[in-house]
């Protein structure tokens, strides 16, 4: 991962420092270019949702900034320290959590241990108890084999996996795909309480409906490169959504 | 997109186990010698050996490769063998007979060799022999040793010839041995293939013979195991605690041989003082086991070097010594002998013509490095070489292994099959029912005659 | 057949199973958790019963045979390590023959190797002197030894089973086994973990060879004798699965005692097991207690 030329790094490095910047992000699978050039900023408190059809390379986007694809190149920003260089697992220690579409989890471990596996204590932040309490089912099922879950039980727990590393940022891909309403319902929620404890989000979505309706800002993705970046309230309603989404 | 990593399921890696177990079983050793011809030589020739350098005899291999190449350097020193330097083209065959079959093709059609040493079993010579007489190239055997390589219709090979005391001399020197000893119940154990069944037939007629009041006490069906190698042996323990027999009769060998001893004492550590043995066995089994082997055991031997001593075996065993740092194994001797008498003949007959070489080896005698010389006679081509019996003994911090004391070393001429009863069975009158893979020499009408 | 003789081959079944299950719980590990099916294991356990032998050798009765399986763990543990991170990590994302090729070539190697260091010759170790002595049964005498080998078997597969069930690293390995790109996006060295994983797996295979040497000749070609076992017990229980190495380890086990110690089976014995593997193979592909691959 290296950068050529180096962008301006970011002054200082801190709190004051946005959660997550990106710039320059170019994802390779061998020939194919999938990812050109994407940047994206996302403030503490702030969501924002990267918009796109099914192909457009969200995933991908947010596999370069998780450093889980080869093939990537660009630097990656949390909190103002680049962790271009490290590797996914560095990456994903404290700083950025990533909850994987289809509520990837393991299925053959225990509710609790998917939960524990990704814990890292912080200071007034997540713990097991506070994750039961916000997700009282989990409590029920927490001796049960993740493969055993539900869809919407297992996307619980895999955003509850995310929440237990206690991250500077939090990556979402497409997390309602499949589920009933009144589980979206209880995400959104979800995600505005996460804002306001500072937390950064990217929100990767088809669902623009969700995705605006929490999101502050909304970055549009097709072919691989941002193509509109404006605040929710623009977007929704605007025309790029049925330019883009085809909605 | 969300797992990129390229997987197969459990079904093909399972397939690809199949094909695991396959290329082991492939698996092949190799290895030959340099390609050159020293100054004064009119160029190289080959030898080849396919030999147990892994599997159940791996214990045997190593030391016939490590004698050829001695041998050879000395026919060498000697300028060669008909102005050709020689050098010795080894493989290792597992101790299988697939992989004994595979090696002697290559050995003849790739390598060109002049001369094969036999492999270390009798199924492996049963399989490989015909590969040489097909070839025409001379098939010394220096370890397997069933007479029926040299007397069933479909094995008699002109150009086989054995320098080791073949099945009939070996089982009757330890029959007529066991009568001496005046052991009443005798309890048999045997491998279970042409060797074992050959040996065991020799031992239990010539015992028979030599005291009809000898008793085996075991039953013939429980007489062989598995061969190659049978890891685990309580069966035939608890089988000889429950006879209580005087004497235990044996010829496994190699792993078997070091399984079985070494079992015993654990389920028993006095259980060969309870139940003695006679075994065939080699200075590599003694090694292998060194202070674990139970003394008081009577053991036949082909050539133990501790136990033969006179001045070209003194001498072979010092310069073996300092090259291969060990002593040398009755394999290496025998081989030795073969080595030799193969490279004289060769020079006598000026040429390497198998059918011209075997000529002078036929009717002519060989020094051997067990202290006499032997000749090869006619009809199956087998030396007149004798077996060396004796009960272990502590070497008294000679040797880190027992060696052998009150030594004999019986004489060939004395056990060599007689030529009538050879000529019987050629001739299919010892099989049961007229059934030619049930030839068994005590039923060959001189045999019965006594 | 007398309770007796059937009490005598069921010991010597499970004296058997006792090895070949330490053995196949390392080969099944590690291919669970790396997807690799390591030809070399056997020669992993070759070492192990090299390695004994010298030390126990070395040492002398009392001392000497633990002396020996502790080096033996150790030295076999680095070259695991060394195995791991020279070879294994070239192959991972290849298909499985590539795998196969690379771990098989590993083995012509460590043979050539231990063939060098150790010689052709034959080695002998003697049980350590606490555990060498005989055992009455039902009329007929057992080796105290067989009974520790069965021992050590439970002792060290259930050491595995907390090890993989109630620690952190066990989790972890457990997560690997299912998806190791979502174990490294959730902050877990998974590379660490691989070699960490192969080196337990070479331990297996050094305990396997260490317990084993006592009781049998150690030789160059106990690689392939005890691979060949090892790879129908995991093709039996299920790869990747510990609990199927131990079924597996039984079955094979107590067939071979039972089959090489009858007059009428014993040229088959071994055909048995891969008769059993083969029927296992078309009934259930996975193994009996493997899961089928999810997609």
């Amino acid at each position: 991962m290296i950068m050529d030329p180096p962008p301006a790094p970011p002054a200082t490095a801190g709190a004051t420092m946005p959660a997550l910047q990106v710039r320059q992000l170019d994802v390779r699978y061998g020939k194919s270019h999938v990812v050109f050039d994407l940047a994206v900023e996302v403030a503490r408190g702030e969501l924002l949702a990267l918009l796109g059809r099914n192909g457009a390379g969200k995933t991908t986007a947010i596999l370069g900034i998780v450093g889980l694809v080869p093939g990537a190149s660009g630097s990656v920003y949390v909190s103002g320290r680049s962790v271009s260089k490290l590797p996914s697992y560095r990456r994903t220690k404290g700083h950025v959590a990533y909850v994987p579409s289809g509520a990837r989890c393991f299925p053959n471990l225990t509710v609790q241990e998917n939960l524990e596996l990704t814990a890292r204590p912080a200071a007034g932040g997540w713990t097991l108890a506070r994750v039961f309490e916000r997700f009282p089912k989990l409590r029920e099922l927490r001796s049960n084999q993740a493969g055993g879950l539900s869809g919407g039980e297992r996307q619980m727990l895999a955003v509850g996996r995310g929440l237990m590393s206690n991250p500077t940022v939090l990556l979402l891909d497409e997390p309602t795909e499949g589920l009933a309403p009144v589980v979206v319902q209880g995400l959104g929620s979800l995600l505005l309480d996460l804002k306001r404890t500072g937390m950064g989000i990217l929100l990767a979505e088809q669902n623009h409906r969700l995705a605006l309706r929490v999101a502050d800002r909304a970055a549009f993705i097709e072919k691989g490169r941002i193509v509109a970046e404006m605040p929710a309230a623009e977007a929704r309603g605007s025309d790029i959504l049925h330019r883009i989404l085809g909605v | 997109m969300t797992r990129n990593s390229p997987r197969l399921g459990r079904i093909p890696s399972i397939l690809t186990f199949s094909l695991a177990a396959f290329v082991l079983a492939a698996a092949c050793g190799g290895g030959g010698g340099q390609q050159n011809s020293g100054g004064g030589f009119k160029g190289t020739k080959k030898v080849g050996y396919s030999g147990a350098l892994t599997g159940q005899s791996a214990l045997y291999g190593k030391a016939v490769s490590q004698t050829l190449k001695l041998a050879m350097d000395d026919l060498n020193a000697k300028g060669g063998v008909n102005g050709y330097k020689m050098e010795p083209v080894i493989y290792d065959d597992g101790t299988t007979v697939d992989k004994a079959t595979a090696n002697f093709r290559e050995l003849i059609l790739q390598d060109n060799v002049q001369a094969a040493f036999g492999p270390v079993t009798s199924a492996q010579c049963q399989a490989t022999s015909p590969i040489a007489k097909q070839n025409k190239t001379l098939f010394l055997s220096a370890t397997c040793n069933s007479y029926q390589l040299s007397t069933e219709p479909d094995l008699i090979n002109p150009y086989f010839t054995s320098v080791v005391p073949n099945t009939y001399m070996e089982g009757t020197a330890a029959g007529r041995f066991v009568a001496k000893l005046g052991s009443k119940r005798i309890f048999i154990v045997s491998p279970k293939y042409l060797f074992g069944v050959s040996e065991t037939n020799a031992f239990v007629a010539s015992l028979k013979r030599a005291n009809p009041s000898a008793q085996i006490v075991n039953p013939e069906s429980t007489w062989y195991v598995p061969f190659p190698t049978n890891p685990r042996w309580d069966s035939t323990i608890n089988a000889i605690q429950s006879f209580k027999p005087d004497l235990i009769y044996t010829n496994i060998f190699a792993a078997d041989e070091i399984n079985f001893v070494q079992q015993a004492q654990q389920v028993d550590p006095d259980f060969f003082k309870k139940y003695p043995f006679v075994d065939l066995s080699s200075v590599d089994e003694l090694r292998a086991l060194g202070n674990a082997y139970p003394l008081g055991m009577h053991l036949y031997m082909r050539a133990p070097f501790f136990a033969i001593n006179n001045q070209r075996m003194n001498d072979f065993v010092k310069r073996y010594k300092e090259r291969f740092n060990e002593e040398p194994s009755d394999w290496a001797v025998l081989d030795y002998d073969a080595a030799m008498m193969w490279g004289q003949a060769a020079n006598a007959a000026k040429s390497f013509d198998a059918d011209k070489v075997i000529k002078q080896i036929v009717g002519h005698s060989f020094q051997s490095l067990r202290g006499y010389s032997f000749t090869i006679r006619a009809g199956d081509q087998q030396a007149d070489v004798g077996e060396t019996i004796g009960t272990t003994a502590d070497s008294g911090g000679k040797y880190k292994f027992p060696i052998l004391k009150d030594a004999q070393n019986l004489k060939g001429s004395d056990l060599i099959m007689p030529k009538q009863l050879m000529q019987e069975l050629r001739d299919g009158k010892c099989e049961k029912d007229g059934n030619p893979t049930t030839t068994d020499f005590a039923l060959c009408p001189s045999w019965k005659q006594g | 057949m007398s309770g007796g003789q059937l009490l005598l081959f069921v010991v010597g079944g499970l004296s058997n199973a006792a090895y070949l299950f330490i053995v196949a719980a390392g080969l099944s590990l590690v291919f669970g958790a790396l997807r690799v099916i390591n030809m070399a294991h056997g020669s992993l356990y070759m070492i192990a019963a090299f390695v004994t032998g010298v030390v126990a050798n070395q040492l002398g009765l009392t001392l000497g045979f633990w002396g020996g399986l502790v080096v033996a763990v150790i030295v076999t543990g680095l070259v695991g390590a060394l195995i791991e991170v020279v070879v294994l990590r070239r192959v991972y994302g290849e298909e499985h023959l590539v795998q196969l090729l690379a771990t098989y070539a590993l083995t012509l190697v460590i043979a050539g190797v231990v063939r060098t260091v150790f010689g052709a010759n034959y080695r002998t170790v003697k049980p350590p002197a606490a555990i060498n002595f005989s055992v009455t049964l039902a009329g007929n005498s057992y080796a105290a030894y067989s009974f520790f080998m069965i021992g050590a078997a439970v002792v060290i597969g259930t050491g595995v089973y907390i090890l993989m069930y109630r620690t952190t690293l066990g989790r972890n390995i457990r997560a690997a086994v299912s998806d190791p790109e979502l174990l490294s996006a959730s902050g877990v060295n998974v590379a660490r973990l691989y070699t960490v994983v192969f080196v337990m797996g070479a331990a297996l295979a050094a305990l396997g060879g260490a317990i084993v040497a006592p009781s049998q000749a150690v030789n160059a070609s106990m690689d392939t004798d005890v691979l060949v076992l090892a790879f129908a017990i995991s093709v039996i229980g299920g790869l990747g699965s510990i609990i199927g190495s131990l079924v597996g380890a039984l079955i094979v086990g107590e067939v071979l005692s039972f089959g090489v110690q009858n007059q009428y089976t014993n040229p088959y014995a071994i055909a048995f097991v891969f008769i059993i593997m083969v029927i296992v193979l078309t009934i259930r592909p996975w193994g009996l207690f493997g899961k089928a691959e999810q997609t």
